[in-house]
């Protein structure tokens, strides 16, 4: 096919939350491929981190705003790894609680994120508002909205209280009940389906080749998810779809929505007494690899510590890195008015993919 | 249409949302916001500046001050919990906008036995 116009598409777009630029190029409507650039939001955190491994602790929740408390958890591990300690069970239960309760928010504001980009304004307030529920329960538990700021080196530094435990139940049980019926718009709604269903295909052999993580990955076929072994005693089995186009994308996360909601209610019944952390002292020396499933994919850490405050070397490697690269493979013979809603149902956080 | 039911029910309930910041925020008790110093307990002796992860605290002996550059503070609450007074304090609050960069300082008063050096 004959390329005839070359559209950039962002960086500043309505519908991108973040800078990401794709230059599409065209057959008339039809799109026959689709470079992407990265780098509007480069700030340099990577080196910045490494300055002082306590510090990071606080630091690396700011790589992203809304999977911050992955990147704290995943950051901790791997210190825990070169100190050679391991956090206390109830820590380990607090931290799975709580990175439920953000994969929560952050896959609401995808879904809310989906339904504005088709237009669909009321099922997005509807979306955001069930999320600030959420979000006012962590601010609740842990002191904050955002950044919990609730990891160190060794475990937790607070507790859930028997309170907050009942409030926390009770949170998720009103949650389920509210989001049923929205569910119900995003699996049957007749404006959704065709927007979205063999829209933007991902085939489960271009997944593997791009690397495809996370709930991109999961809806073209890849039965991967690292809370299989992370979450050891809960009893986890990832939802796959096969589909591969935007809509199997989207009702893996619906459907993960309300997954979250039983592994929040199984940690917290099976939240052991015990203490919160372990003591780490002194300067470290050594490396680690860490991985954590984070809601849009894996997130992993490499940290080299070298016996200073100073770490050698931290690098991050975020999921929406491969999934938005996969982008090039999704949108080819689809229409431009259809590209919106294809990347957003992608998720893409270019704030942890550029850190 | 699958909408309609959710629509409808929106439409006889009140609004969600609140009139902030006329009327007061509803913020839960553990929450970090505004971290204050008690200078009646501080010895000043600058751990918090130390531990602070954004180095928005420093505190300064000789002049017997703490100080705190507002927009740097992330509301952490590290240094209230590595104080050895418990001297710090961070109390529920949401950082208001400004159009300079807030910095709040604490001064240390003189100790009663200081100001009878002074006296004499």
């Amino acid at each position: 096919m004959a390329v005839t116009t070359l559209i950039p598409f962002g960086p500043q777009h309505p519908v991108f939350l973040e800078p990401l630029n794709i230059q599409l190029k065209l057959d008339e409507e039809t799109v026959v491929g689709a470079e992407i650039n990265y780098g509007y939001n480069h700030r340099g955190m990577e080196r910045a981190m490494a300055a002082d491994f306590r510090r990071t602790i606080y630091m690396c929740e700011r790589v992203c705003g809304i999977c911050s408390f992955f990147h704290s958890s995943t950051y901790c591990r791997g210190m825990e790894e070169i100190f050679g300690i391991e956090a206390p069970e109830r820590a380990r239960h607090i931290r799975i609680v709580m990175m439920e309760c953000q994969r929560l928010t952050s896959h609401l504001l995808a879904l809310g994120h989906t339904a504005e980009a088709m237009g669909y304004e009321s099922l997005f307030m509807q979306c955001f508002r069930e999320r600030e529920a959420i979000m006012a329960l962590a601010n609740r538990v842990t002191g904050n909205r955002v950044h919990y700021s609730l990891n160190t080196i060794g475990g937790v530094r607070r507790d859930i209280t028997a309170e907050q435990k009942a409030e926390m139940l009770k949170a998720m049980d009103a949650l389920e009940d509210r989001f049923a019926p929205l569910a119900k718009v995003f699996r049957t709604d007749r404006t959704i389906r065709r927007r979205t269903v063999g829209k933007g295909v991902l085939s489960r052999a271009d997944a593997l080749s791009y690397g495809a993580v996370g709930p991109v990955g999961r809806a073209s076929g890849i039965g991967q998810d690292l809370r299989q072994t992370c979450y050891h005693g809960l009893d986890f089995r990832p939802i796959v779809r096969d589909e591969g186009d935007s809509y199997a994308r989207t009702m893996v996360r619906v459907d993960e929505t309300f997954q979250s909601i039983g592994l929040i209610r199984k940690a917290l019944e099976t939240m052991p007494d015990g203490p919160l952390t372990v003591p780490a002292k002194g300067n470290p020396s050594g490396e680690s690899f860490t991985r954590q499933e984070a809601p849009r994919g894996e997130v992993m850490y490499y940290i080299k510590a070298q016996g200073k405050v100073e770490l050698e070397r931290l690098k991050v490697k975020t999921p929406a890195f491969v999934n938005v690269a996969a982008l090039s493979a999704m949108v080819p013979g689809c229409e431009v008015a259809d590209i919106p809603v294809i990347t957003v149902s992608v998720d893409p956080c270019i704030c942890c993919t550029e850190r | 249409m699958t909408m309609l039911s959710t629509v409808l029910r929106n439409l006889v309930s009140g609004p969600v949302t609140t009139a902030y910041p006329h009327a007061p925020a509803e913020l839960p008790e553990g929450n970090r916001g505004r971290v204050v110093w008690d200078m009646s307990k501080c010895t000043l002796c600058g751990l918090c500046a130390k531990r602070c992860p954004t180095l928005a605290v420093s505190v300064d002996r000789k002049a017997g001050t703490v100080e705190l550059q507002v927009f740097r503070c992330i509301a952490c609450g590290v240094c209230a919990e590595v104080c050895p007074q418990g001297a710090i304090e961070a109390r529920p609050e949401y950082s208001a906008p400004g159009y300079v960069k807030e910095v709040r300082t604490y001064r240390k008063e003189a100790t009663a036995q200081e100001k009878e050096v002074v006296i004499e």
